[in-house]
């Protein structure tokens, strides 16, 4: 726990550094903002043709893309820095990290922390309050909690999958545009329902690469939705789950990755 | 002349250095390729033309768009930003030839390079697994090819635009973000720009970004022919020398502004 602190220091300076350029850094969160608008004006543009995509109106597929993209850009804030990675390696400055005496993990993390995803996570929210306000979603006491569990194992998952997908630059260093595909690409690919998709990449996408847990199964018990794809019930209950067992693999992989690293020479 | 085609090999070259990246690449924006074709199919299941928009029209914009994100480069260049902080760009400025020729010339070898190795491959993987649309007419493909050239000049001119806010700017990357999701949007990578409602589309039609994706998958899709094919491309043109002379009269202002340390 000690160790912790000194990460929440770390990343405390790091947040603070950014300030310098207050102008670059208020246009940067616009754009983050802006950006993160697009997928969203996709799902809008496609809706101005249709009233239900795959029997999914509007309010409910902006349910998906909302409680996905908070967890995402949160997520980004902290496993975006992990683009860094292959530069550490090839540098050879990812040896400075092995001699510290604090988790190489924490460490690659806290490199940079980049605040300009807040206006990601705004633009999330806006999406996610604007869907609940249309949804006359039945409260409960077990959907409030299933929601709030929803949204901490997202978190969580795509926290495992930026690791995992990102360990590959410690074996082939340039190839690491394939970690966008899971990383990115997983979390386009939660704005919409599941049941759109192929059945061989419903599968990859739910028992492989863990993304149909971070919004559609716990969203279709929320929403109440019956599932096209015919899932087995239980799956909508085991976001968390499926969090905790993404975290021990993630962990295996980046263990495995670190053993694999050779310095450069010189 | 000479000089420029040499320069547009390096341009071609030095890219040519990075065979696991452009795997990765290629890898990356077919998958991304795939999740919007079955958005689009799901969609189509519904609707049967959107704005004169087939199934299958969709799907090979959608792929032929994910093989011109990399050739077009929306994203991150900040080479002559680079050199703007680091002072280098004086030297650069002092250098027998025109700079903004040579830049050109540097990422129209760059562009060919991408198209090839990171354009056509997604679009080959899309027509292995869905219907795509080749055009009818041998001659589209002419057409689509300087098209396709006028569209990397026109995304070159205003991020060398973007680029030159350097000479202002103390951090080009909030600028660089901006535009960058400005383009993507307006341009027709996030959807089409025929999908939007009508009066937006008329008004994104005043825009440079439609040189840059739209057009070029017009005349693809055979959506222009004979007359219209050829005014497409004029107002491509007319993009590319607004655009590319604003960039000058930019770096003209600039460099007068510039000031560099050191001895």
């Amino acid at each position: 726990m000690a160790d912790a602190a000194v990460f929440l220091r770390l990343a405390g300076s790091r947040v603070r550094a950014q300030f310098s350029y207050r102008l670059s850094f208020l246009l940067q969160i616009v754009g983050a903002f802006l950006l993160s608008f697009l997928d969203f004006v996709a799902i809008l543009v496609i809706f101005l043709h249709l009233p239900r995509l795959a029997h999914w109106t509007l309010p409910e597929v902006a349910f998906l893309y909302g409680s996905s993209y908070v967890a995402f850009k949160a997520g980004d804030v902290i496993g975006g820095n992990l683009d860094k990675l292959p530069l550490l390696i090839r540098m050879g400055t990812f040896d400075q990290v092995l001699t510290r005496p604090l988790g190489t993990l924490g460490q690659t993390l806290t490199v940079d922390i980049d605040i300009r995803h807040v206006g990601g996570i705004v633009q999330g929210l806006v999406v996610l309050l604007y869907s609940i306000s249309r949804l006359h979603i039945a409260w409960d006491p077990v959907r409030a909690v299933m929601f709030v569990a929803m949204i901490a194992s997202a978190l969580v998952i795509y926290g495992a999958i930026w690791v995992s997908a990102n360990a590959v630059s410690f074996w082939v260093m340039d190839a690491r545009e394939v970690a966008n595909s899971v990383t990115y690409g997983g979390n386009f690919l939660s704005q919409y329902p599941m049941s759109i998709y192929s059945i061989w990449m419903r599968r990859l996408f739910a028992y492989v690469i863990p993304i149909a847990f971070v919004s559609y199964y716990p969203a279709l018990y929320i929403l109440g939705k019956t599932d096209a794809t015919h899932s087995p019930f239980v799956l909508r209950f085991l976001s968390p789950l499926v969090a905790v067992a993404s975290v021990i693999v993630a962990r295996f992989i980046w263990r495995m990755a670190v053993r694999r690293y050779r310095s450069t020479g010189s | 002349m000479r000089l420029w085609w040499e320069v547009a090999r390096r341009g071609f070259r030095r890219y040519a250095t990075y065979r696991g990246a452009t795997f990765a690449g290629v890898f990356t924006n077919s998958v991304f390729g795939f999740i919007r074709a079955y958005v689009y199919l799901a969609l189509f299941a519904v609707v049967r033309h959107i704005n004169g928009y087939t199934v299958s029209d969709t799907l090979t914009y959608t792929f032929l768009s994910q093989g011109m994100l990399m050739p077009l480069f929306i994203w991150g260049w900040s080479e002559i930003a680079d050199t703007v902080y680091s002072g280098q760009i004086a030297t650069d400025l002092y250098r027998p030839f025109d700079y903004e020729t040579y830049w050109l010339s540097q990422d129209l070898g760059r562009a060919t390079y991408h198209a090839i190795l990171r354009g056509i491959p997604p679009f080959v993987v899309g027509a292995v697994f869905f219907t795509l649309r080749l055009p009818h007419d041998p001659e589209t493909w002419l057409l689509f090819c300087v098209s396709f050239y006028l569209a990397v000049a026109v995304s070159f001119a205003l991020r060398f635009m973007v680029n030159l806010s350097a000479f202002w700017i103390i951090d080009v990357r909030g600028v660089m973000g901006l535009s960058a999701s400005v383009w993507t949007l307006l341009s027709g990578f996030t959807i089409p720009i025929a999908f939007f409602p009508e009066t937006l589309r008329h008004i994104i039609d005043f825009t440079p970004f439609v040189a840059m994706l739209e057009m070029p998958m017009n005349i693809f899709l055979e959506r222009v022919h004979g007359v219209a094919a050829l005014q497409t491309l004029g107002v491509q043109l007319f993009w590319v020398v607004a655009l590319l002379t604003a960039g000058r009269i930019m770096l003209k202002a600039g460099s007068q502004k510039l000031v560099v340390q050191g001895g």
